[in-house]
């Protein structure tokens, strides 16, 4: 890497070399019978340069590959991307890596999934389901010209685990990850087969208003709209709909929303992130009132705010390595006036248990909206649920929705946004949402 | 790239396969009237499989180097696998496709490309009410060599660009979001000269600030070709790709071939082998050769998309719809251009015969979860009495498939194929996915306002 730099340094000022090498097996089983198995081994390489004061960026999949210079030079003569100062801020350790997930070898993987696979199977012989484990090493080394140098080792599993309905299709999923083996019990694994069991008794909403319990997987739709809005990057470009309102009370007292990338064994901790700032613990919502933005080092000139270490090179739909990083969560924490979930449940009179949505992807996510089909969504009546609901819909803004939080539940899931997870959450009961039904 | 020294790798047994591929990227992205950001990215590596046991074992790899190694741990990972499964039916292809656009976009510098976007900017942003837009130029290149040893030794380039701007208007509080696309083909010559579209769909996207947001409920509604295409990619087409039926038997009892699906007048194909749209290409990542399926014949399901395993294991022929993003992926079954094929109907028949409905235009997004999907539009227009009436906004589709599909009443005479391409599945993105449609009139349609 040192190379690399010295080679960078010669055609430029400042410069960065980001490296990390991907190590991934993932391993499926559908009703008792393995699919396939697959594996990866990556290198990826980002580099950024600064002249003046422009910046460019590039990347690639060798140390060795010597075009990337000229490719960051191109991006930096064409783009408007204004130059940044390269951080050296010494970095903590941060725990976000087990020596059991890196030393499981991919036979160990096979059983684990094997093991839960039998498992539900125990449970219900008669329900057809499937298991899905992927296991994730990557080592991630850093410099630049600064005189920053830093390297961090993350590991991670992350299981899936789902049932099929009589015609096939997906009827219930239940989520792990995190840097170490996930604790899969055996009420996750019963409560999966109750929810499943009540798929087969459909029940219809008209248009109506109710209250509504997200679990923990699915606030992720709605956090991806919170996130819209706290986005460095959306700020700076003023299309963001709290850009102006800093210190304002703009959610329920109830609810307190982190984004903490030290958490130790988070599904999205690290140490730095892919600009060299340390990780933090950052409080986005205190009691409903905004605190903070999530920023880069490049939005952070202009917002007059300290990064937060959330820069990434990736995007909202890939992974893979991106040139620029652009701001994202690691691990959102929700919290808040906590009650316990079966008294969440169990205190309502009628509402909705919601455990699935599709279209999180649409609408003006980052003005906060959204119009989602509740693939997965369980009428409650009387504190008990009585039926899978067919056919509804649950459209609104976050800004309205997240005044009418009553109450956060106590058992975590790790939040999915829409290809990756995003943190952990309990179960949010919001007083009421519009529901478009038949 | 050294072929003879791939080809000497590979197992001599069993089913092994090496698809190695040099990737290239461009793109310039740009936010309200800059273009903030150009990259170019180049990437290079390999993907393995071996089947050796009860399914796949596949590697990816990024270093040269670890070609033997990659190929050592998918035969180990195969062999975990319990059982044997052998490939019978597979088609041994030696070809090399090079790609020959009238304008090749490589050709342009990045000065053009950045004018025109510009000037497409400027016509946008010129336009008071539009308070955000972005755009984007992308370009990808892949060089791409699929040997088995079977025999297959195809190599083949894959050229594609395009335009696409994400249009906001906004009025107080209220903001409407629009998407227009060009191009999404190899050709740089047809996202030229589309001023014209461009006022229109800034004009558009303004107007729906003053448009009714629509009241939630079931609508008899005619779907523009935009939108029938993305209907039936998502509530349709991924029921398709056979690898959803290997291993889940009811499936494959739902997804029966012959069971009647919709009207005798319906008819769905994919067809990768349309040349000129995001999703044409000649041979799948496997080595297969394309071929154009009826999916939906006569209103009877009578084919589906396969990949050589789901093929081998459901006994059909492979049809070459399996494809990765790029090296980094295993190739998985998806579809390349889909569209409702034609019949009769004018859009203004299908107008006339509603007397209380929506006419929806512009697709604006999508998800399916088995037999229910849920789809976005960009707007609509009221239909009263056989006649187009005021805008409505804020509209989201939802419906369960084989309801939807029986309740097709008409289709119309003319197919239009979206610009955009673009689906995700299993982690994927996948830009050469095609869409396509006759305008269709579907009866008692959910739609869900805010």
């Amino acid at each position: 890497m040192k190379t690399l730099l010295e080679k960078i340094l010669k055609v430029c000022d400042h410069a960065e070399v980001y490296s990390r090498i991907v190590f991934s097996t993932s391993v499926s089983v559908q009703a008792g019978e393995m699919q396939g198995i697959e594996s990866e081994k990556k290198t990826e390489v980002a580099i950024r340069i600064v002249k003046g004061d422009k910046m460019g960026a590039a990347v690639a999949t060798s140390l060795d590959d010597e075009s990337i210079i000229e490719r960051a030079l191109i991006s930096l003569e064409n783009q408007k991307s204004e130059a940044v100062e390269f951080p050296n801020e010494s970095v903590e350790n941060v725990i976000c890596s087990s020596d059991q997930v890196k030393n499981m070898n991919t036979q160990e993987l096979v059983k684990l999934t094997f093991d839960v696979s039998d498992r539900l199977k125990t449970f219900a012989p008669e329900i057809t389901s499937g298991v899905e484990f992927v296991k994730t090493v990557k080592n991630v080394k850093m410099i630049n010209s600064s005189g920053f140098e830093g390297e961090y080792e993350y590991t991670n599993i992350a299981a899936v685990i789902y049932t099929l309905n009589e015609h096939g299709f997906y009827s219930t999923i239940k989520e792990y990850s995190g840097s170490d083996l996930p604790e899969i019990k055996d009420e996750h694994l019963l409560s999966m087969i109750e929810l499943h069991k009540l798929g087969n008794q459909m029940v219809h909403l008209e248009n109506e208003k109710m209250p509504v319990v997200f679990s923990g997987n699915v606030m992720g739709s709605l956090m991806l709209r919170v996130l819209g809005g706290v986005n460095g990057g959306n700020v700076s470009k003023g299309i963001s709909p709290v850009g102006e309102k800093l210190g304002q009370k703009l959610f329920s007292e109830k609810i307190t929303i982190r984004d903490d990338a030290t958490m130790p064994m988070g599904c999205n901790s690290y140490a730095f992130d892919d600009e060299g700032t340390p990780a933090q613990n950052t409080v986005i919502y205190e009691n409903g009132v905004l605190k903070n933005f999530l920023v880069s080092s490049g939005q952070s000139k202009k917002l007059g705010r300290k990064p937060t270490g959330n820069a990434q090179k990736r995007t909202l739909f890939s992974k893979e390595i991106e040139d620029s990083p652009s701001v994202f969560d690691t691990n959102i924490i929700i919290e808040g006036h906590s009650i316990p979930d079966h008294e969440i449940i169990g205190g309502i009179k009628r509402g909705l248990f919601i455990t699935g949505v599709m279209g999180a992807h649409t609408g003006n996510i980052n003005q906060g909206d959204f119009s989602m089909n509740i693939s997965s969504g369980f009428l409650i009546e009387n504190g008990k649920m009585i039926g899978k609901v067919k056919g509804a819909m649950i459209a609104g803004n976050i800004y309205d929705l997240f005044q009418k939080v009553e109450a956060i539940g106590t058992e975590k899931e790790v939040m999915r946004s829409i290809f990756y997870t995003m943190g952990y959450s309990p179960m949010v009961l919001f007083s009421e949402a519009n529901i478009v039904g038949r | 790239m050294d072929t003879e020294k791939f080809k000497n790798a590979l197992l001599v047994e069993d089913f092994c396969d090496l698809r190695v591929q040099d990737f290239s990227f461009t793109s310039i992205k740009g936010t309200k009237r800059e273009l903030d950001t150009v990259a170019i990215i180049r990437k290079t590596g390999g993907n393995v499989r071996v089947l050796s046991g009860g399914g796949f074992g596949t590697f990816c790899f990024t270093d040269p180097d670890d070609l033997k190694f990659a190929i050592n741990e998918a035969k180990i990972a195969s062999d975990l696998i319990p059982g044997k499964k052998i490939f019978t039916n597979y088609e041994v292809n030696v070809d090399h496709v090079s790609v020959t656009p009238e304008m090749d976009p490589r050709k342009v510098s990045l000065e053009d490309k950045k004018a025109l976007m510009n000037k497409y900017i400027d016509i946008f942003m010129n336009y008071d009410s539009i308070a955000n837009l972005e755009s984007e130029y992308y370009e990808q290149f892949t060089d791409t060599l699929v040997l088995n040893n079977k025999g297959t030794e195809v190599r083949q380039e894959e050229l594609i660009c395009g335009l696409t701007f994400r249009v906001t208007s906004q009025k107080a509080d209220l903001t409407q979001i629009t998407r227009l696309s060009f191009g999404g083909n190899s050709n740089y010559a047809d996202l030229l000269d589309h001023e014209e579209e461009v006022h229109t769909k800034a004009r558009q996207t303004i107007e729906l600030l003053d448009a009714e947001p629509v009241v939630g409920g079931n609508y008899d509604v005619v779907l523009d070709s935009d939108v029938s295409g993305l209907f039936i990619h998502e509530a349709f087409g991924h029921l398709s790709e056979s690898d959803n039926l290997v291993g889940n038997i009811s499936l494959a009892e739902t997804m029966k071939l012959g069971e009647t699906f919709a009207v005798p007048e319906f008819n769905v194909i994919d067809d990768p082998t349309l040349s000129g749209y995001p999703g044409s290409y000649s041979y799948d990542h496997e080595g297969t050769l394309a071929k154009r399926t009826y999916l939906i014949k006569d209103g009877k399901l009578s084919g589906r998309l396969h990949s050589l395993e789901s093929a081998n294991l459901m006994n059909e022929t492979p049809t070459g719809h399996a494809r990765a993003k790029n090296f980094g992926f295993t190739p998985i079954v998806r579809m390349g251009n889909i569209y409702i094929d034609k019949d009769r109907h004018s859009i203004e028949d299908m107008i006339r015969s509603i007397d209380k409905g929506l006419y929806l235009f512009g697709s604006a997004g999508g998800q399916t979860s088995g037999d229910t999907f849920t789809f976005a539009v960009q707007g609509a227009y009221k239909i009263e009495n056989g006649e187009i009436k005021g805008m409505v906004r804020d509209l989201a589709l939802t419906g369960h498939l084989f309801t939807t599909l029986k309740n097709i009443e008409m289709i119309g005479n003319e197919i239009g194929f979206s610009k955009a391409g673009g689906c995700g599945k299993g982690g994927q993105i996948l830009i050469q996915s095609g869409k396509g449609s006759a305008p269709i009139k579907i009866k008692n349609m959910g739609i869900g306002g805010k």
